[in-house]
């Protein structure tokens, strides 16, 4: 086999291991049989027209062609005339696949379900990254080059995935792009012929031993490992190898921390699909009726979907903890309220903090900050499955009807207008339909409230987790207003796009609808929320209130029309919600299983506390550093006296002739002295009395245990003294001890250099050792290549 | 600094210290104040090797050469090298005897237990040549017949630097047969004084008397055999002359005949000592003079005026000595 053949399959298998990351992306491992196969589609191809001598440039072109090949004929097969030729039909279903993939894209969050078109995309997509990997490793003979289409496989995950891939993926791809530059290796030093062998005895068995490839090697395995434990090791340190969501890094824009996450409204629409009821937390308030809890805004629209920009706040001065600015210029009726969240085990696991509305201030770590513009609370490094608990200290608005209705969009401030009152590209109807909406409703306002009313107090709107279906090619909004079925999803898009159609500045928030309110066993009550919660609202700017919610679903789980937009609010000022009309009663939802015992506590701690006072910060992370690193620190403290003295211990406890030179050369190092590898015990001793004026007695100990040492080393075994040198050694250790200054004393008393230097070394051979092993292994499974390279 | 006992040391030992004191002495009646060069000439003796002495003319090197001969009772021949010299007339010469009717071999000065070659970068290096096969084969062969020669046999050869007048440089493989090279030195001026009177009066050389016999010699030479070489030393020794082949600053390393003379002239001095056992320190104290006549320096070392000595020297000092053993 040529070397190029060998370089095709190292390539073909590189990928395989790289596509390993995917499999959290998706549930279960049905995706995993067609992208293999366009990966040996690419690998087969690549084989043939090597084998065959097709000139280069066409090499990756006809791997394209049989990619493609492959590809209709797995997805589209049946279309097709006889199988093979392409008909009309095959463009139709090709594109019905691609709206699919799409439209899974923007509605699911990861574990996808496998579905025909994401099935497409992912085979599609790794054929791809197969045929650039060979194009550059095998083509354009560039191997280390090849590791970045390698990474495109790895870094789709983590961009989608909130917890990043994980160590292993990362592990296998390398392990791939590895063995791809192991085989160019050994193709570049082919080229120069084989390399002689050495003979020595103490040169291990079979392998490449040439210490250039044992460095290589070692350098591989080294690197990787440091890439995967480092940041596992590093407290602070987001332990995800690359970037997760896009986010984490950030360093390119002025420190400024960024996130860009996936789309909230798809892990909506995956919580509302997802029948069960999952808790995710449960929170205390002294709000006698709680509102929304939110946890992000959209601001942008395209395609029919509400979508965010990218979350941006300055790491140093928007943290959550210092204090939230409030904004200027809102009046109205404020209301101070405390929310105490303590979350389900890993229940939630996203990068925006579900809070109140206004929050003032949050008692999580710093990774946790404020973006005034969307109002959300982030952390671009870590998620809420991190979290255990915190608490909330928030001003709630209390929106005045009277107000609203007097408030002037005419001169709506430049950082609102420049993003949410943005001119959207919609389907005619939605223009048409708002205007007739809201025809002859003079305010503002009035025609925000006129355009909740449409979706909410009308029977032909249905709230149906089953959306509306859009034909291919339709606007799903379209849809949505035409077979009117929808969830808050559909109902939140339209009304918020109708808000900018109508000209009012306008956004979609995230977050849950106020929960059950339950009472736990000592009486005290306090709200749940589940999965079936999860909620999408519309909403408004109006100088003078700033943003107010609305809410045009009808019938979502505890969802509730706001007391200000209906004409009889005046009666309620510290309401902000009635119960809506048309939603009927809602059932409220049983306890989803008994509250654990150490939530309960959590809950009732902060409610006999007054409400105002934050609680400790409860991040499992930092509570657990406060308390291990005085341990570490004692640790670290204690450890090398302890080492020492277990040293000298058993030193002595099994004395030989050379116990005495090891002891006094620990003894030496430890006050400072250098030992010169080429000074023999004689010479050392000699060089060491020189330089150092010890007494007559201690001269005489070196001398006795210097000769001690030089027999065991260098004499014949008969000859050897059997001599007791403890005494001697602590001698010359006294000595020694009683030239060096004090500092050097305590040094060698509390971290003594011999035994740092041994710890060291001995950690060294254990690792080299490791390393040998690990070359071994890669030696064995690659010798059968490289000695093919090789003839 | 070591406490000898008569168990570990041998009676061997004890014979091999006392006659050679007795050379010692001996020599150093006519050599005044340069005992480390004697003591190296007696290493090189006891390692049944060949001594080349070096240095400008004046300083005692054929003295030296002659009183060693003079302390030993055993066949000594002079050969004193010139332009002129011809091999045959250092290996000999078959004769044709009218009588018998034979060629009959007439032996050159090379059949004798101690050679001294005066001033052998005067011959030719063809003549120099001649030696090769006496010194590292301790045999002669001459027109296809091979004579042995007698133990001990050692050739202790004096030469002046090479870049006086009506020199020839040794050849490598003739150098690389000298187990050590030593230069004499100035005397200090106390023993140019001594020197002055001693030799003012009658010919002191003439006076000295043999302190030792050639069976004396091969006995001792026995003794300084059986010395102890533990792995370490073995090591340390291959070690170092691997060391001077991988030397940026030489083109030319020592032979692995260097490693061999190296570790015997190491037992000899050892054994001068009065131990049974090689030190690394044996080793590093006759690595300057073993190794460095045989080491060729690159052309950049030549310009640093840096000397095979010296870089050998450096070498001793960096190269960390090897533990083989797990011993404790």
């Amino acid at each position: 086999m040529s070397v190029k053949e060998q370089l095709t399959l190292a390539a073909g298998f590189a990928v395989a291991l790289a596509m390993s990351a995917l499999f959290p992306i998706y549930q279960g491992s049905g995706w995993l049989t067609d992208s293999f196969g366009a990966i040996l589609v690419v690998v087969v191809t690549g084989l043939l027209t090597r084998r065959f001598g097709v000139p280069r440039p066409l090499q990756p072109l006809l791997a394209v062609l049989a990619l493609s090949a492959y590809l209709l004929v797995v997805f589209v097969g049946d279309t097709m005339s006889a199988g093979i030729v392409p008909t009309a039909a095959t463009g139709d279903a090709l594109q019905a696949l691609w709206h699919q993939a799409q439209n899974n894209i923007q509605h699911y969050g990861p574990p996808v379900p496998v579905t025909r078109g994401l099935l497409l995309l992912t085979a599609a997509g790794v054929g791809a990254v197969a045929v650039v990997v060979d194009l550059v490793a095998v083509v354009l003979d560039r191997a280390a080059v090849a590791g970045l289409p390698l990474l495109v496989l790895l870094a789709v995950p983590s961009a989608v995935l909130p917890g990043g891939i994980g160590g292993l993926p990362f592990v296998l791809g390398a392990i791939g792009w590895l063995g791809l530059l192991l085989v160019e290796g050994s193709e570049r030093v082919g080229r120069w012929g084989t390399p002689m062998r050495s003979g020595l005895p103490g040169t291990r068995p079979g392998g490449d031993d040439s210490s250039l490839g044992r460095v290589g090697r070692r350098i591989g395995v080294a690197a990787v490992g440091a890439a995967v434990l480092i940041p596992w090791l590093t407290p602070g340190l987001d332990h995800r190898l690359i970037g997760g969501s896009g986010g984490g890094g950030g360093g390119g824009n002025g420190g400024a921390v960024k996130t860009q996450t996936y789309n909230p409204i798809t892990r909506l629409a995956g919580y509302l699909d997802n029948k069960q009821r999952v808790p995710l937390f449960d929170y205390l308030t002294n709000d006698p009726q709680p509102d929304y809890v939110r946890m992000t805004t959209l601001d942008l629209y395209a395609d029919g979907t509400w979508q965010a920009s990218e979350l941006q706040a300055d790491p140093k001065k928007a943290r959550v903890r210092n204090g939230i600015a409030q904004p200027n210029g809102e009046n109205g009726t404020h209301q101070d309220l405390t929310m105490k969240v303590v979350l389900r085990d890993h229940a939630l696991d996203v990068r925006w903090l579900p809070v109140p509305f206004g929050p003032r201030k949050v008692d999580v770590d710093v990774a946790w900050l404020w973006e005034k513009r969307s109002q959300t609370v982030f952390s671009a490094s870590e998620s809420t499955k991190d979290l255990q608990s915190y608490t909330v200290e928030a001003t709630r608005a209390a929106p005045s009807r009277d107000a609203l209705l007097a408030a002037n969009l005419d001169n709506v401030p430049d950082d609102i207008r420049s993003v949410y009152e943005r001119p959207l590209t919609v389907d005619p109807t939605v223009t048409t339909l708002t205007d007739q909406i809201v025809k002859g409703k003079t305010t503002e306002y009035e025609q925000a409230v006129a355009i909740q009313d449409y979706f909410a107090r009308n029977p032909q709107f249905v709230y149906d987790l089953q959306a509306s279906r859009a034909a291919p090619g339709q606007d799903p909004l379209v849809a949505f207003l035409q077979g009117k079925h929808g969830f808050c999803e559909q109902f939140a898009t339209a009304m918020g796009v109708m808000l900018r159609v109508a000209g009012i500045p306008s956004r979609v928030a995230v977050g849950f609808t106020a929960g059950a309110k339950l009472t736990a066993k000592d009486g005290s009550s306090y709200y749940e929320v589940t999965t079936q919660e999860a909620h999408a609202w519309p909403e408004a700017w109006f100088p003078g209130t700033g943003w107010v919610r609305f809410e045009p679903t009808p019938g979502a789980s505890g969802a509730s029309i706001p007391a200000y937009t209906s004409a009889r609010a005046g009666q309620t000022p510290n309401g902000p919600t009635t119960p809506d009309p048309t939603q009927g009663a809602t059932p409220v939802p049983k306890p989803s299983g008994t509250l654990s015992a150490g939530i309960l506590k959590q809950l009732n701690e902060d409610n006999r506390a007054t409400p105002a006072t934050t609680t400790a910060s409860s991040r499992t992370g930092t509570r657990s550093l406060w308390l291990v690193a005085p341990i570490l620190a004692a640790v670290l403290l204690v450890l090398p006296v302890a080492l020492t003295f277990l040293r000298r211990r058993f030193r002595w406890a099994d004395a030989g002739p050379l116990t005495g030179w090891a002891q006094l050369t620990d003894d030496a190092t430890d006050v400072g002295w250098t030992w010169q590898g080429a000074d023999s015990p004689r010479a050392a001793a000699r060089r060491l009395a020189v330089a150092v004026t010890l007494p007559e007695a201690a001269q005489q100990a070196l001398t006795r245990i210097a000769a001690a040492a030089e027999r065991a080393r260098y004499a014949p075994p008969e000859s050897q003294l059997r001599e007791d040198l403890q005494h001697d050694a602590a001698v010359v250790r006294a000595a020694l001890q009683a030239q060096a200054p004090r500092l050097v004393r305590l040094r060698a008393a509390l971290f003594a250099p011999s035994t740092l230097r041994w710890a060291g070394s001995s950690l060294g051979e254990r690792l080299g050792r490791i390393m040998d092993a690990v070359d071994d292994t890669i030696s064995a499974v690659t010798r059968p290549v490289r000695r093919r390279a090789a003839r | 600094m070591v406490r000898r006992t008569r168990a570990e040391s041998g009676a061997g030992l004890d014979d091999l210290l006392e006659s050679t004191g007795l050379i010692r002495d001996n020599v150093e009646r006519v050599i005044e104040g340069k005992p480390e060069v004697v003591r190296l000439s007696l290493v090189v003796l006891l390692a049944e090797g060949h001594l080349l002495i070096e240095d400008v003319p004046g300083v005692g090197k054929t003295m030296l050469a002659k009183a060693l001969a003079r302390s030993l009772d055993c066949s000594v021949k002079r050969i004193q090298f010139t332009p002129d010299l011809l091999p045959s007339d250092v290996t000999g010469v078959s004769v044709y005897d009218l009588q018998t009717r034979e060629f009959e071999f007439k032996p050159g000065p090379v059949f004798a237990n101690l050679v001294v070659g005066d001033e052998i970068n005067r011959a030719s290096p063809k003549t120099q040549s001649a030696l090769l096969e006496a010194m590292e084969e301790r045999q002669v062969t001459v027109d296809g017949t091979t004579y042995e020669l007698e133990a001990p046999f050692m050739v202790i050869a004096t030469q002046n630097p090479i870049e006086m007048e009506g020199t020839y440089p040794l050849p490598e493989a003739q150098r690389d047969r000298f187990t050590a090279r030593v230069s004499m030195g100035y005397p200090s001026p106390e023993a140019e004084i001594d020197m002055l009177d001693t030799h003012g009066g009658p010919a002191a050389l003439d006076e000295l008397e043999p302190v030792a016999d050639a069976l004396t010699v091969r006995k001792l030479i026995d003794v300084v055999r059986a010395v102890h070489v533990s792995d370490e030393v073995k090591r340390y020794v291959v070690d170092l002359v691997t060391a001077t082949r991988q030397a940026p600053e030489l083109r030319l390393g020592a032979s692995p005949r260097a490693s061999l003379q190296l570790l015997r002239a190491s037992r000899a001095a050892a054994a001068l000592d009065g131990r049974d056992y090689v030190l690394p320190d044996d080793v590093q104290g006759l690595a300057a003079a073993v190794l460095s006549h045989r080491l060729l320096p690159t052309a950049e070392a030549q310009v640093a005026r840096r000397t095979t000595e010296s870089v050998v020297e450096d070498l001793v000092a960096r190269l960390p000595l090897p533990t083989v053993s797990k011993r404790r």
